[in-house]
């Protein structure tokens, strides 16, 4: 009994490949060490815009966001799901690069070789949780991912980036060897410029399918954007329906009031009032984090008049925003000074010159220059005026 | 150098288990469930598969018209990652007509028959500019 299992466990062991078994003339020390550095930069361009993209949705003390440029929130975040969707050829490629070192023999020796391929395994691992999360979420499609997607992907990142500079500090000698040799010309050369061309071209094709949600003038080209700019009421796209926020009935109520708190003082304002304050226009993009973007035009009030109204000047100050929303993540958001201050935020009462629609914030929402989306709270039913702490 | 890069590599991966445990918001065993299944799904699963397609490029199809195929090959499964879940419409949702509002299935169909016929096309314009241009000297 136990030699028979002993037998089958060698017959099993006899089919498990090993690294000379893969026989492809296209691997090669340098076209991996190519493939790395791209996928180095790649991660390295996601990881800079998503921690970016983290701190102003969660500022740490230190951190300051500035109001301008106004569209630098939306390139950021648009690289961000750019680079990772044209990871995904350059990932398969690496990782296809190195698979038969999965079956090197003997499978641990030492300590070191053990915890080097434990971190091998967790960069992989972190690597493809990275961009298999980020294309579920894009797709919206979030049922086979049980945790919370925006937690999961910020932390696993640490993790990546982290596994990723263990990598390279072991793999450092090899690459530099790799890069000072002069390239291998003849099939060799072929077969590995044959690979980078086709990875190339795979991640240009992606990009171009995918780009539109961001890129307006390609919307008609990139027929796999998740997002369509110009598709959606008044020519916008909605994140989060009112339905879906709950907030139908109290937005609609025309016994609505807004209310203005700050510096021990608190009015309320109807859509009346805030109809008769000097109205101002601003072309402005909702900027999602999911990588889409796309401009309207919005007029309303001032926030920094908003802000005079209770005797207060914009410097040194935030603002809270609270929605009519009971309950959920982005009920709402602090508006830091230098978006206080400026000229472009407003409080939009109206989208390209109608009244909003209600998925977009009716009566009133917030919209500022250089802000994730899910920052530009809608259904603003509360605004409270602080001195920075 | 090297040294340094791992110290601070292993400091930082430490961070990241810190704050995951520490962040009250993720269920720890999804994510550790999630890493190890996209990890063995790939590794036992996708490259297996990958790796059958490539053998088969090389038995079947001719010598010169196997990196073009390779190519579109290529370029149609990084296409299908990105574009299945979209088609699959598992993300639709029937209060806001505005996510995912193409046809994804179609135009998946469109990708996949645009990279079959720029790669036909490219392979034939390479052929026909081999054709007129001189044969190299030999040596």
């Amino acid at each position: 009994m136990v030699r028979d299992l002993g037998a089958g466990l060698r017959r099993i062991a006899e089919r498990i490949p090993e690294p000379g078994d893969f026989r492809s003339p296209l691997r090669s020390v340098r076209l991996t060490t190519v493939l790395g550095i791209a996928l180095g930069v790649a991660f390295g361009v996601c990881f800079l815009t998503g921690v970016l993209s983290h701190f102003i949705q969660h500022p740490p003390f230190w951190f300051r966001w500035p109001s301008r440029p106004v569209g630098l929130y939306r390139f950021t975040q648009g690289l961000h799901v750019a680079t990772g969707l044209a990871t995904v050829p350059l990932l398969g490629a690496k990782l296809w690069s190195v698979y038969p070192r999965l079956f090197v023999r003997p499978p641990l020796h030492g300590l070191r070789h053990a915890a080097e391929r434990l971190a091998i395994a967790a960069l992989v691992a972190a690597a493809l949780f990275q961009v298999v999360s980020g294309v579920l979420n894009v797709a919206r499609w979030y049922a086979p991912m049980p945790f919370f997607f925006t937690a999961g992907h910020y932390w696993i990142a640490w993790l990546a980036v982290g596994a990723l500079l263990v990598h390279l500090g072991v793999q450092l000698p090899v690459v530099r060897a790799a890069l000072r040799r002069p390239a291998p010309a003849g099939a060799d050369g072929i077969g590995r410029r044959q690979v980078l061309v086709a990875v190339g071209a795979a991640a240009g094709v992606v990009t171009l399918a995918t780009i539109g949600q961001t890129v307006r003038p390609l919307a008609a080209v990139s027929v796999l954007a998740p997002r369509r700019p110009g598709t959606g009421p008044q020519g916008l796209p909605v994140n989060k329906t009112a339905a879906a926020a709950g907030v139908g009935p109290a937005a609609l109520d025309p016994a609505y009031r807004l209310v203005l708190a700050g510096f021990g003082r608190s009015i309320t304002l109807s859509r009346t009032d805030l109809d008769a304050m000097p109205q101002h226009t601003a072309a402005l993009p909702i900027a999602c984090v999911e990588g889409w973007s796309a401009t309207g035009t919005w007029s309303g009030v001032r926030l920094r008049d908003l802000v005079a109204l209770v005797g207060g000047d914009p410097a040194g100050c935030e603002a809270v925003i609270e929605s009519l929303e009971a309950a959920g993540r982005y009920r709402m958001s602090v508006l830091p000074g230098p978006h206080l201050a400026d000229d472009l935020t407003l409080l939009a009462l109206r989208l390209g010159g109608e009244p909003l629609d209600l998925d977009h914030g009716f009566p009133a929402r917030i919209i500022a220059p250089n802000r994730p989306g899910v920052l530009q709270t809608k259904w603003v039913g509360r605004i409270t005026v602080r001195r920075t702490r | 150098m090297r040294r340094a890069l791992v110290v601070v590599g292993a400091l930082v991966m430490a961070y990241a288990v810190a704050g995951a445990v520490g962040d009250a918001a993720l269920n720890l065993v999804g994510v550790a469930v999630f890493l190890v299944a996209v990890l063995a799904l790939h590794d036992a699963l996708f490259l297996p598969i990958v790796l059958a397609a490539g053998a088969l490029i090389r038995r079947l199809v001719p010598p010169p018209w196997q990196a073009t195929v390779r190519w579109a090959a290529v370029a149609g499964v990084a296409v299908l990652i990105v574009g299945l879940p979209l088609a699959w419409g598992f993300g639709r949702d029937a209060g806001n007509p505005t996510v995912l509002p193409r046809p994804y299935g179609a135009g998946l169909g469109l990708v996949l028959a645009a990279i079959a016929v720029s790669a036909v096309a490219g392979r034939k314009g390479i052929e026909r500019w081999r054709r007129r241009r001189p044969p190299p000297p030999p040596g």
